[in-house]
């Protein structure tokens, strides 16, 4: 019986991570044709960096007047645009089921905690460097969920920010 | 008896200060710590080698991170910090990644045995002046649990114990 059950997860978690494993290209849109526009909220969490803020603490993320801010637990921190150096955004995966939860389902019967783990989600990742006021270098990384890293960084841009990797769309707006 | 037993006491002490002298001598001589007052990190370098963005960013905040608690006696500047100009004995960090391997942790959860990441950075502590005080390699990995970003922390870990073994306040141990 049990045997049964753990074929049926794997064989249920395995399409289901194959079904999420589709190139980034076919749900999210091209850098190239991402419109800055005006920000609400992103859920996004601090993984490190953050002055007063916790490694992992969830947020939300936006940018609104000349400033990069992010709430939690109605705590505001906030970067001025105009200060950071660079803006950087990437991709990456992370475990569909974590925290304690995740590790207990690595003991489960007959290995099938290896196929749950194969769920995974894709994130983005935002990584931004700034000066504060003495000079100091900071290096700040959130992830956040799929496609919503590119208008932060374009919004950004827009109020100040510098990067080294500029998007398709704002080297052919320099160009003109 | 008693004078024999007397002689054999003195030869056996002589025996072993006679050996143990010189040992002690290069113990000591290893302990001697390098005197500094404050460490100022700089942002690590790749220029070789292509390192994600958030990857070297992590290091870099772990690394101000574990020496702020692993060594204390130190003042951590950032890269860029004006304050870090006036002060003597300033030990100055450069970090370059050597070799970087990029493992997945999907991977790792699913085989156990492969998608490590691992990352060798090239330390390079030198005083204010750029006199070269100090050179060692140092790396980090993650074999099994943990996102790829916990190598990250290891070398962190690990480059924090390296300053807290060679520098002290006042260049004792």
């Amino acid at each position: 019986m049990l045997r049964a059950l753990s074929v049926i997860v794997i064989c249920g978690t395995a399409a289901m991570a194959s079904s999420q494993s589709n190139p980034p290209n076919e749900t999210r849109s091209s850098p190239a044709t991402v419109v800055p526009q005006q920000q609400t909220p992103t859920k996004s969490t601090a993984i490190i960096g953050l002055d007063g803020v916790k490694e992992k603490t969830a947020g939300t993320l936006n940018v609104k007047d000349g400033k990069l801010c992010f709430v939690h637990s109605r705590n505001k921190s906030q970067i001025s645009a105009a200060a950071i150096a660079d803006v950087v955004t990437g991709e990456d995966s992370q475990r569909v089921i974590r925290g304690t939860l995740g590790t207990l389902s690595m003991f489960a019967p007959y290995e099938s905690g290896r196929a749950i783990s194969m769920l995974r989600s894709k994130i983005d990742i935002l990584t931004i460097q700034y000066r504060d006021d003495d000079g100091g270098l900071h290096g700040v990384i959130f992830t956040m969920p799929v496609g919503a890293a590119e208008p932060i960084k374009q919004e950004l841009i827009t109020q100040g920010a510098h990067t080294t990797i500029q998007t398709a769309a704002v080297a052919a707006r320099g160009k003109q | 008896m008693t004078n024999f037993f007397r002689i054999t006491m003195c030869s056996c002490l002589f025996a072993m200060l006679s050996l143990a002298g010189p040992h002690l001598h290069a113990q000591r001589k290893d302990t001697e710590k390098i005197k500094a007052s404050a460490l100022k990190v700089e942002m690590i370098q790749s220029d070789q080698i292509a390192v994600p963005a958030a990857f070297q960013v992590a290091v870099y905040e772990n690394l101000i991170q574990q020496l702020g608690k692993k060594a204390s006696f130190l003042h951590v500047y950032r890269d860029g910090d004006r304050d870090a100009a006036s002060i003597p004995n300033l030990v100055v960090l450069h970090t370059t990644v050597s070799r970087f391997k990029e493992g997945s942790e999907e991977m790792r959860q699913v085989t156990t045995v492969a998608g490590a990441t691992s990352i060798t950075i090239h330390c390079r502590f030198t005083s204010a002046d750029g006199k070269l005080l100090l050179e060692k390699d140092v790396n980090g990995k993650v074999r099994f649990f943990g996102d790829n970003r916990k190598a990250t922390y290891d070398f962190a870990k690990r480059a924090s114990a390296v300053v807290s073994d060679k520098f002290s306040a006042n260049g004792q141990s």
